[in-house]
């Protein structure tokens, strides 16, 4: 395995290590902005290679409910629709903006209520998840305007909405790949240095279909404190990716956070490797049940537990609205 | 690596700028480093920064611009003029046939390919420029570093500006117009076009990383009489008091040129600026720049409004 520590410095503050560049070029020669984890200050070769070789892949995790569902007030608003009520299910932001916005068949038309729903959501979970990081995200139709290129680097083919739902399934460009995704569901796709989201939803007979996309560009730092979203499209949600990054060199280490959720549900927790995130290293499911709920579990590595891509995903969509205070603390 | 400021500040994302390692240090570097050159671009009073000898020299009064780059989502014409990107989107989109398309989505989708052109050349130029359009109020329009607010046609037509989002902090778009989006680490462009009475057409560009002696083509963004400014890099390869800049320029027609220098610290600050007449076709505008600060500014060139123009090198020596 071999390690990718990028060192930079910011002019008046200093250095800072990270494992992938600002910017890369991808084979074709085009200019791409890789998915970063900030790396902490103590890592070094042995971290990023046998650290990361040498993480238990047996994760043990302890769940134990706290307290109730967290309100729907606790979640931010959207910058762009900063008077829709706060949501992390699209569905139910639909008649909002249907009310708002009736269809004349003249300016607005159906599926604009449904992207402008995706993006109310998108662009409040962009908000919580902002906080130190960067993760980009745009809804629309991909046919024509095709207005969803405000995601750089993750795209799909612009094709028409009827041929994505009779042949099942809708292209989806990434840095150094094409991808299919399966009409009415939603994929994360990992490069070896970029991280990237794509959701579709087309209807037969229709020209227009909503597409969205995500794309990490700075995943978020443990400690996260505030709460953050899973958006939620009615059959399927984005994941909450972070960087799950050890304060301290340690060869064991406490990870927790809270979830909450309005209904027993199962979730994917699963890590991959910083200098290749095509390489999963570990995962398992937990059920949590309704109400908020602490997880917490130990890693161990040797020589070092290593920051690693982490995560988190509801098995189903409906019910599982945020996670909230992901820690790690090094024993 | 290193750059001019932090990824994020104040919750906007950085318009981040590659810096030589002498950057910042430039006192420990130059020869007379006796204390009487400063280190740090923002002990030096503005009023130091000199620019002489502004020249045009005219090579070809045709203006034919090559090596233009697509959207790569569509195969629309390789030109600069908005009004074949019009004319192009019209008749491939389907506004009669389909009852689930309407007419906003022409102009949209001309900007769509239009912007995402320019955003591919500035790539191909080492760098990141992110852009987005169509229509802000339903189903909202947003890039990597700013967002429109959510508004109707009428309203933004009733207040004479649409309104854009960026961390927070809110910045007014004239209605049928454009403007700079400047923060002191962001640098972006924004227009309002093609109001109706819910629809409108909002455009934004933001420079995610900026580009640094580009020499292959970049047009100015360039959407239904509005044209964008493109952001380099003003960068010397060596601490050096005098730089020598040549700005390579085809133009669609004689026009003035405006040229802001930006603090590379604080990019609401404009160390200089002058504006130069270029003649229709292509030119090599050349200048002096004489400066104590040594630091590497952002420079920002902006044609006027309903021209065609190409960027098609920019280059600082040392």
């Amino acid at each position: 395995m071999v390690d990718r520590i990028f060192r930079e410095s910011i002019k008046g503050i200093g250095e800072r290590l990270f494992n992938n560049p600002f910017t890369r070029t991808n084979r074709d020669g085009v200019r791409y902005r890789p998915t970063r984890m900030r790396l902490p200050s103590w890592v070094d070769r042995d971290t990023m290679t046998e650290g990361v070789d040498g993480f238990s892949s047996s994760i043990d995790i302890n769940v134990e409910r706290v307290d109730e569902a967290r309100p729907l007030s606790i979640l931010r608003n959207s910058p762009m629709f900063p008077n829709v009520s706060k949501e992390f299910r699209t569905g139910n932001l639909l008649q909002e903006f249907k009310d708002r916005s009736p269809s004349d068949g003249v300016e607005i038309v159906d599926w604009m209520h449904i992207s402008a729903s995706e993006a109310a959501v998108m662009s409040g979970w962009e908000s919580e998840y902002n906080e130190n990081s960067q993760v980009n995200t745009t809804s629309g139709d991909p046919t024509a305007p095709h207005d969803i290129i405000g995601v750089s680097d993750f795209n799909f083919e612009p094709t028409p909405g009827r041929d994505v739902a009779s042949s099942g399934s809708a292209t989806f460009r990434t840095p150094d790949q094409t991808v299919e995704i399966a009409n009415n569901s939603g994929k994360a796709v990992y490069g070896k240095d970029n991280v990237g989201w794509g959701g579709v939803d087309a209807r037969p007979g229709s020209y227009q279909w909503n597409g969205k996309v995500a794309q990490f560009l700075d995943l978020g730092q443990t400690p996260i404190e505030n709460p953050v979203r899973f958006p939620d499209f009615g059959k399927y949600t984005i994941p909450n990716i972070f960087n799950q990054s050890p304060p301290s060199s340690s060869d064991q280490a406490t990870v927790s956070f809270a979830i909450s959720s309005e209904a027993g549900q199962d979730m994917d927790i699963a890590f991959r490797d910083p200098n290749d995130y095509t390489n999963p290293v570990a995962q398992n499911t937990v059920s949590v049940p309704e109400g908020t709920s602490e997880l917490e579990f130990n890693v161990t590595a040797n020589p070092e537990v290593p920051p690693l891509l982490a995560e988190v995903k509801p098995t189903e969509a409906g019910s599982v609205q945020s996670i909230e205070a992901y820690t790690v603390e090094s024993q | 690596m290193k750059y001019n400021i932090q990824t994020k500040v104040d919750g906007i994302d950085s318009s981040m700028m590659r810096v030589p390692e002498w950057s910042g240090t430039v006192q420990n570097l130059m020869p007379a480093s006796s204390g009487t050159i400063p280190d740090n671009i923002t002990d030096i009073a503005d009023d130091t920064n000199r620019i002489r000898g502004i020249s045009v020299a005219s090579e070809s009064s045709e203006f034919n611009p090559s090596g233009l780059m697509g959207s790569g989502i569509y195969d629309e014409p390789l030109s600069t003029d908005p009004s074949k990107l019009m004319s192009w989107a019209r008749e491939t989109t389907p506004v009669e046939e389909e009852p689930d398309v309407t007419d906003w989505m022409v102009p949209a989708k001309a900007y769509v390919a239009t912007l995402k052109a320019r955003s591919n050349e500035y790539k191909r130029a080492g760098s990141s420029l992110s852009v987005a359009a169509g229509d802000p109020f339903t189903p909202g329009v947003s890039n990597s570093q700013m967002g429109f607010k959510s508004e109707r046609g009428q309203t933004i037509s009733e207040n004479g500006s649409g309104t854009v989002i960026a961390g927070g902090n809110e910045f007014d778009v004239p209605i049928n117009g454009n403007t700079e989006i400047v923060t002191p680490n962001m640098l972006g462009w924004a227009a309002a076009t093609d109001i109706q009475d819910k629809q409108w057409v909002g455009s934004l560009m933001s420079v995610e990383d900026i580009t640094l002696d580009p020499s292959q083509p970049i047009a100015f963004p360039s959407i239904s009489g509005q044209t964008g400014p493109l952001f380099v890099g003003h960068s010397q390869s060596r601490p050096s008091l005098i730089s020598r800049v040549s700005v390579g320029v085809q133009s669609s027609q004689k026009q003035t040129l405006q040229f802001k220098f930006r603090n590379s610290s604080d990019y609401t600050t404009v160390m200089n600026s002058f504006s130069k007449d270029v003649p229709k076709g292509k030119s090599t505008l050349s200048f002096r720049m004489i400066s104590l600060s040594l630091e590497p500014m952002a420079a920002e060139i902006m044609p006027e409004d309903g021209t065609q123009a190409v960027l098609t090198d920019y280059s600082v020596r040392p």
